[in-house]
């Protein structure tokens, strides 16, 4: 087994925060159909508008689960330490926010495809599987960043929740200048574009937003004392 | 004289402003069977988490076959109790995963899974008992045979039964050139099976050596209750003896000969309720007599003359 494909398994081994990647699949293809059937035009920030949420909340869940309970040191030691642990445990959550952002993505288009009477412009259906990709990939990797930072899994969800819909919307009317570095307004920017070339701008700063958490994480995991408790 | 394999050179711990290690100095060998006693809140996970590189010490070196941490795979593995698995994986999928990430193959699972002494691959973590759970915490932390294995309290929750295979398990693993490092309060099982132990107390190393050392040195502690306490203090203080008080529970006099205190009390007629030992429960004895001296803002220090 590579070591990619044991993270995998080991995330996915137990149930809860996968279900949240499945919900958010069921949500955007549930929601497709509605509109269809209410001759309404399609919308991906309606269709997809709960990625950030459910994808952070699956981030936070599954990095911090060692955390909660008590499978930290074991896991540090085991995979060679605590930077080495962390960039796994990123790896991983960015890596399944991805793919379950993808399928919410596909099964999106593929739900418009079958309903629309006119086809969609080229290249729309494809921006809109990368932009459901990268938000869940993105958002599931901050979730986990936030986890390893708080070290608790439920301070992890509490901080996805509160930034969400306490904090982000409180910045966004107050502090307009930065709205452009706000995850989540990021996030649905991404979902809303319209093609391909007006992907790139939004996706580039999701991403280094992102990677500034992630760096954070990676640096406190150094340095901070690994619990060897439940928390 | 062989190696160490885990060399810790005055290691000095401290959280939020509290010193909880001063200058510890330890040297474990690879084969053998070290033991970590000590009373409660004296350091001894706070050392262990140390020396895997789990907190980082404010001063000192620890190296791992002369290797600072982080330790790569297969060099150090640890138990830090019962149930710190996530109780709804499977304790099957659990020992795989371990298997996986230190490039095991099917036999070091069947080995984990034997070990666990488990039928039932279906079990979820969270639905073992405690004894079964810290089973599967010592069989994960042996997977893949680590150079060195750290064990913190794990004979907690075991019947004899379950004590008996850990203790032949962890011969095994020694013998195949593992290092046991385990810290437990079960003193009887430390002294039947640790080849040296380390005592801490108050965050300093107290004694480092095998445990017949340790016990020959300490077990002469002589136990007294008196009709009259304040007489029998003002005597063994005026001969200088080194004793320690419990209220209601008499003097403890360390490093006394009974026979040269029984003739000093009754020249001065100390009247006697009890007189015991020295004490023949070996470790134990000896620890709560360290714990007791050394605990004691009364306790003072002299010799009996």
């Amino acid at each position: 087994m590579s070591a990619l494909g044991r993270d995998v398994l080991r995330a996915m081994s137990v149930p809860g925060p996968w279900i949240l990647l499945a919900l958010e699949v069921v949500f955007a293809v549930m929601v497709s159909l509605s509109t269809a059937f209410l001759h309404l035009d399609p919308s991906p920030s309606l269709a997809l508008g709960f990625v950030p949420a459910l994808a952070g909340l699956f981030g936070a869940l599954t990095g911090g689960a060692d955390a909660r309970f008590g499978s930290l040191a074991g896991e540090v030691l085991t995979l060679g330490g605590p930077v080495r642990y962390t960039l796994r445990m990123l790896r991983v959550t960015f890596g399944l926010g991805l793919v379950g952002g993808a399928v919410g993505g596909v099964l999106t288009a593929a739900t418009w495809w079958a309903t629309l009477d006119v086809a969609p412009p080229a290249g729309r259906l494809t921006t809109l599987v990368l932009a459901s990709a990268v938000a869940a990939g993105s958002w599931a990797l901050l979730g986990a960043a936030l986890a390893i930072v708080t070290q608790a899994q439920i301070g992890a969800v509490a901080v996805v929740l509160g930034y969400l819909m306490v904090l982000e919307p409180i910045l966004e009317l107050t502090m307009t200048g930065f709205v452009g570095l706000y995850p989540g307004h990021l996030a649905v920017e991404l979902l809303t574009v319209s093609g391909p070339a007006a992907l790139a701008t939004p996706a580039a700063r999701l991403i280094a937003v992102v990677a500034v958490v992630a760096g954070l994480a990676c640096t406190l995991a150094r340095y901070r004392p690994v619990p060897v408790t439940a928390t | 004289m062989k190696e160490p394999l885990l060399a810790l050179d005055a290691v000095t711990v401290g959280m939020k402003s509290r010193t909880i290690l001063s200058e510890v100095s330890l040297r474990l060998t690879p084969g053998g069977w070290f033991g970590l006693v000590g009373p409660n809140g004296c350091g001894k996970t706070t050392l262990m988490r140390a020396a895997l590189g789990l907190l980082r010490p404010l001063a000192g070196t620890v190296r791992l076959a002369g290797t600072p941490p982080p330790y790569p795979t297969r060099w150090a593995s640890a138990s830090f109790g019962p149930r710190l698995t996530h109780p709804r994986r499977r304790v099957r999928t659990e020992l795989r995963l371990r298997v996986s990430a230190i490039g095991g193959d099917r036999s070091d699972l069947d080995r984990a899974w034997a070990d666990t002494g488990l039928t039932d691959s279906r079990v979820c973590c969270g639905d073992l008992s405690l004894g079964q759970a810290q089973r599967l915490a010592v069989a994960t932390a042996l997977v893949g045979q680590p150079r060195l294995l750290v064990l913190d309290e794990p004979t907690v929750g075991l019947d004899a039964g379950a004590v008996h295979w850990l203790r032949n398990r962890l011969r095994r693993y020694a013998a195949a050139g593992g290092c046991v490092w385990v810290s437990s309060h079960d003193l009887h099982e430390v002294e039947r099976s640790a080849d040296e132990i380390a005592v801490l107390g108050q965050g300093r190393l107290a004694y480092a050596g095998p445990v017949a050392g340790f016990v020959g040195e300490r077990a002469v502690a002589v136990h007294l209750r008196s009709s009259e306490p304040d007489l029998l203090r003002r005597v063994l203080a005026q001969s200088g003896a080194r004793f320690s008080e419990e209220p209601d529970l008499g003097v403890t006099v360390h490093d006394g000969d009974a026979a040269q205190l029984g003739r000093l009390l009754a020249a001065h007629q100390v009247p006697l309720l009890s007189m015991a030992g020295p004490s023949s429960d070996g470790l134990r004895s000896a620890l709560d007599d360290l714990v007791t001296v050394a605990g004691r803002p009364g306790a003072e220090k002299g010799r009996i003359q």
